[in-house]
């Protein structure tokens, strides 16, 4: 026993070494190639997003408004609500100050109801906190916590990490009341590093002083994008009269503007998204830090982050399987099928409305 | 079709892209996994399907999943969903007289549907393997590979998540009455799901070697022991490392933080990971894979339970830096007139005690 498992070690090994021979690479990879994406550098399997807006109160409308865009350009491009981790500190669509109710709209025109009929919202009102944003990131929910509630990736998933509200220097405000710091943040992220959580991160922040949010990070494969550097504030695109509020901020205005552009199937890349809000439009200048990933964004496209494009195989050949459970198996389970249907008792609707005679 | 289950511990080192690319398509090594299968009927009130999964499975897949109950538990869960639709738009082929489905649409075809497979149920990584009954007007439906020629098998896998076959019935004729009943070919579906488990697991094959026949086992869809052996062995392989790295980063966590509470009871999971891990080695090393695996899949559970426990968020601890940032300007200012009020005193003691000696 003990020399026929080393026999199959060695089987094992020697099968496992020669795959690697030019050979065999040749007529693996024509067999491989058939059907699969031709972007050989995509190195991730499935999309998250964690999309966060960190302000309360009526007058911060425009930055539910930005998260909520934010999730309509992701879900519209194909990631799946089970994948998509939406935290709003507030609501706007159902607070009495909203003349238009059950709606949260991004352009004064009223172009489209980012609320739309199928928002789910993971975390709201005051859930939305900095504790349960770590513990989201790094994994260390309350065994009770829901699935919808949890950051299941695992180490192929590019996730998109969107935060806005109000912030200052290497702080981001949570709720009026707490704030995240840079150095906390940088070690939730080195944390899902090291536990493996992710392949690519792209950070996304439009705040005051969003550039000092991604100064200490330094776990690997991270783009951050910020919408304004130190010692410069993120502006508000315009205001609804109607409403009376600041309904969208800048960066977002047009990096929505550049995402209503972009179908499931495009070869946008994300250079072209980080040009996306030049100063003469935005007036705080935009910050990214390309140091910690290693590919080009020219050629990374925007739905590897946007979008859930998944690699797919074609199963060229099946397996050569015997025939399991003959005809005459069949017939009997046909039979028992038949049998119990015949035994099945009459069914009728209940009474609608029982009224006991008393 | 080779497959290797070591090419995730080759991915990590500079291998050629095939390694990557298996180490990509081969679900993460968990000790449990969901399957599930899903029948997608989009018209039930025209086809009536006829097809019986429990059989199905009982036939040809609990085989399979009893015999790696050892390497990997499984729990096998079937589903059909009606009024759902793959949302593709096939070209008619006059070639070959089908519907012609491009390959370049698959990527997108099942974000749609993610969210009504039911996944969002149990929290154990989930493969799902769907059989889509195509609707009426788009029947018969083929893939197409790239190079415009029909794919026989009519399925496609996704990496990490499952596999999605085509079962393509026949049309109604024109006066039959609806729903037209339609018996699938269970035999087919279950080669298909067990081709793509075997992919997704992955379960080793052989690779073609000149002038050597290879002769298929003929009486059961069972795996040979080589098989379950190989797969066993790249598991608790990937089980060693991850444990490492888990209890490494839990180590330098704690070490940073000095002040944190750890309770009992993730002392003792970290106690028992480490000690488990190391049984596992030596079983590892004698070759006993059964033991190996199950002394490695309990030292993982005990791990990740540790790593995940709620208490261990270092935010929820005051580090020392934040200490010094807040106590100082606190106490800074007020002890300054403390201390120069006790220099005063003592000045006053000395004088007083020069003056006791002097009288």
């Amino acid at each position: 026993m003990h020399v026929l498992t080393v026999l199959a070690m060695c089987f094992t090994f020697i099968l496992a070494h020669q795959v690697s021979a030019a050979a065999a690479c040749a007529c693996l990879c024509k067999a491989w190639d058939q059907g699969v994406s031709e972007k050989l550098e995509k190195t991730h399997t499935n999309n998250w997003a964690v999309l966060v807006d960190t302000s309360r109160f009526w007058f911060n409308y425009r930055h539910v408004a930005n998260v909520l865009s934010m999730y309509r350009s992701v879900k519209r491009l194909g990631i799946p609500d089970s994948q998509i981790i939406l935290m709003v500190a507030d609501d706007m669509a159902c607070n009495p100050r909203n003349p238009r109710p059950a709606t949260v709209f991004n352009n004064a025109h009223q172009h489209i109801n980012v609320y739309g009929e199928d928002v789910e919202v993971d975390y709201r009102g005051y859930e939305v906190t900095v504790e349960n944003f770590v513990r989201l990131l790094t994994g260390r929910l309350a065994p009770s916590t829901p699935r919808s509630k949890r950051l299941l990736t695992d180490d192929g998933s590019n996730i998109l990490i969107y935060m806005t509200g109000h912030g200052g220097d290497g702080f981001l405000k949570f709720q009026d009341s707490e704030e995240i710091t840079n150095v906390e943040l940088a070690d939730a992220f080195e944390q899902m590093w090291q536990k493996k959580r992710y392949n690519e991160i792209l950070f996304i922040i439009d705040t005051c002083q969003a550039a000092s949010m991604y100064e200490h990070f330094y776990s690997p494969n991270i783009l951050a994008i910020a919408s304004s550097l130190v010692g410069e504030d993120s502006l508000s695109h315009h205001v609804d009269p109607a409403i009376g509020v600041y309904i969208i901020d800048r960066f977002t205005y047009y990096a929505l503007e550049f995402l209503e552009r972009v179908t499931p199937d495009s070869k946008k890349t994300l250079a072209q998204f980080l040009q996306v809000c030049p100063k003469r439009v935005c007036i705080s200048t935009v910050g990214v830090r390309r140091d910690l990933y290693k590919r080009d964004p020219s050629r990374v496209l925007v739905t590897e982050f946007f979008g859930s494009v998944r690699n797919v195989e074609l199963t060229s050949h099946i397996l050569d399987l015997p025939h399991c459970g003959g005809p005459r198996q069949v017939a009997i389970n046909k039979s028992i099928h038949t049998g119990s249907t015949k035994s099945k008792k009459q069914l009728h609707y209940a009474n609608q409305l029982p009224i006991h005679h008393s | 079709m080779v497959m290797d289950p070591l090419a995730s511990r080759y991915a990590l080192t500079s291998r050629p892209i095939h390694h990557k690319k298996e180490a990509m398509r081969q679900v993460p090594t968990e000790p449990g996994y969901d399957v599930t299968l899903t029948l997608m009927v989009p018209e039930p009130h025209r086809t009536k399907i006829d097809w019986d999964a429990r059989d199905a499975v009982k036939d040809y897949l609990s085989p399979v999943v009893k015999q790696l109950e050892s390497v990997s538990k499984m729990t096998v869960r079937s589903q059909v969903l009606y009024m759902t639709g793959l949302s593709v738009s096939p070209q008619w082929s006059k070639a070959h007289q089908h519907y012609a489905l491009p390959e370049n649409q698959l990527p997108l075809t099942i974000n749609a549907i993610e969210a009504k497979l039911g996944s969002f149920v149990w929290t154990r990584p989930s493969l799902h393997f769907v059989v889509y009954i195509p609707r009426e007007k788009q029947l018969p439906l083929h893939i197409h590979a790239a190079d415009g020629s029909p794919l026989p098998s009519n399925s496609f896998l996704v990496p990490r998540w499952g596999g999605v076959m085509i079962h393509n019935v026949p049309l109604p004729p024109p006066n039959a009455t609806l729903p037209h009943p339609v018996t699938l070919d269970s035999h087919w579906i279950m080669s298909t799901v067990l081709t793509h488990l075997h992919r997704l697991l992955p379960i080793p094959s052989l690779r073609e070697v000149e002038g050597v026949e290879t002769i298929a086992e003929e009486d059961s869809p069972l795996l040979t022991s080589w098989q379950v052996d190989g797969l066993a062995r790249a598991r608790v392989s990937a089980y060693l490392s991850n444990i490492r790295i888990t209890l490494q980063s839990l180590c330098e966590l704690v070490g940073e933080i000095s002040n944190m509470v750890i309770s009992d009871e993730v002392g003792g999971w970290v106690w028992g990971a480490v000690e488990e891990w190391g049984e596992c080695g030596r079983a590892t090393r004698e070759g006993r894979l059964r033991d190996a695996t199950l002394y490695c899949t309990r030292s993982f559970t005990q791990a990740d339970a540790a790593f995940f426990h709620p208490s261990m968020l270092a935010l929820l601890y005051f580090p020392d830096n934040q200490k010094y940032a807040i106590y100082v300007p606190l106490f800074l200012p007020v002890s300054i007139p403390v201390l120069l009020s006790l220099k005063m005193v003592f000045g006053l003691c000395r004088k007083s005690r020069t003056k006791e000696k002097k009288e």
